[in-house]
């Protein structure tokens, strides 16, 4: 998700085409055109502005609409319902028709440290990125982590929401578990208990909040062409 | 016709699509996709308590801001690609 107006401007995007296996939209107002993975326009006026992000959770109905009761939801299309296809798993990048996607285009890269439609959530820092297969990080459900110079955590929760935070508080880097039979975490540093939301609950450091980064979801082969510097996260 | 204008022909039928072919997907280019998806320019919504189209299991990617919480089913994204759309007064794009 990013925010559609740059330097003032609201852009109205269509899709141009496929770049490296990924979407490029072009905007009507200047004709740039803009890669889905990055945000990142490569040709045109606007080339080299990036779209900023807005941070946004991949969780489920259940889970989202008992966080925010107030909340919309998107309705389908009835001209496409046929298009849809309504899967009980994590989201990935589509490949409507079917074909594979040596039909559709190139790579840019090929990097097979993971296996190309490994899904994974990117993380990206300052300085760095990391990919994080989900399946592992299912596994492992709490993960204290770096990604370049940010000690960061994820934290999935049911195995469907994925969260991530820098977790850094107060110039201390904080390490957390599961707390047993629950939903929430400790962290070892002081004992306090924090929500997967990354909110302290209870302990010496309640009412403190974790600051959010937004994990992308995405194809290893996707991650990869754009972000070719990426490291990938392994357990050791 | 004589035999070499049809040998001619022959290769040109051959070869000519075999090398347009091969030519189409040039790393680093961009490849049209004309048609194939249509971005959502004018999202509906319902609310949580309508919105008996979705299950509690369905996976969705939330938004929340400026006072306003959106919720869109991910292959409703991967369809459209682009779901034009704002919260509050902030223009937005969901894209997968």
């Amino acid at each position: 998700v990013f925010r559609a107006d740059i330097a003032g401007k609201t852009l109205s995007m269509d899709l141009e085409g496929l770049k490296g296996l990924n979407f490029v939209m072009r905007d009507r107002q200047t004709g740039s055109l803009w890669q889905q993975a990055t945000g990142i326009a490569f040709e045109g006026p606007l080339k080299g502005k990036r779209l900023e992000l807005v941070d946004f959770l991949l969780t489920t109905w259940g889970e989202w609409r008992k966080l925010h009761p107030d909340t919309l939801a998107v309705l389908p299309d009835p001209k496409y319902l046929n298009r849809y296809r309504a899967t009980g798993q994590l989201p990935t990048q589509g490949f409507a028709g079917g074909q594979p996607p040596a039909a559709r285009g190139s790579k840019l890269v090929d990097d097979p440290r993971l296996r190309d439609r490994e899904q994974i959530v990117g993380i990206e820092t300052q300085n760095a990125q990391k990919a994080y297969p989900i399946a592992l990080l299912r596994q492992q459900v709490v993960v204290n982590d770096s990604v370049g110079s940010t000690a960061v955590l994820l934290v999935v929760t049911n195995g469907d929401t994925i969260n991530a935070f820098a977790r850094t508080v107060r110039g201390r880097n904080l390490s957390f578990r599961a707390k047993p039979g629950t939903m929430d975490l400790l962290d070892k540093e002081t004992g306090s208990t924090w929500s997967p939301y990354g909110e302290c609950t209870g302990g010496q450091l309640k009412g403190t909040k974790l600051q959010r980064v937004t994990p992308m979801p995405s194809f290893w082969f996707s991650w990869a062409q754009f972000f070719p510097a990426t490291e990938v996260y392994s357990i050791k | 016709m004589t035999y070499r204008v049809w040998l001619v022909t022959f290769w040109m039928i051959v070869f000519v699509p075999a090398f347009l072919l091969g030519q189409q997907s040039p790393a680093g280019q961009v490849i049209p996709t004309t048609g194939q998806f249509d971005p959502m320019r004018e999202p509906h919504f319902a609310t949580a308590a309508q919105a008996d189209f979705l299950k509690d299991s369905d996976h969705v990617m939330g938004v929340s801001a400026n006072g306003v919480s959106k919720a869109y089913r991910t292959d409703i994204i991967t369809y459209h690609h682009i779901i034009h759309d704002q919260l509050g007064k902030m223009p937005i794009l969901a894209t997968w």
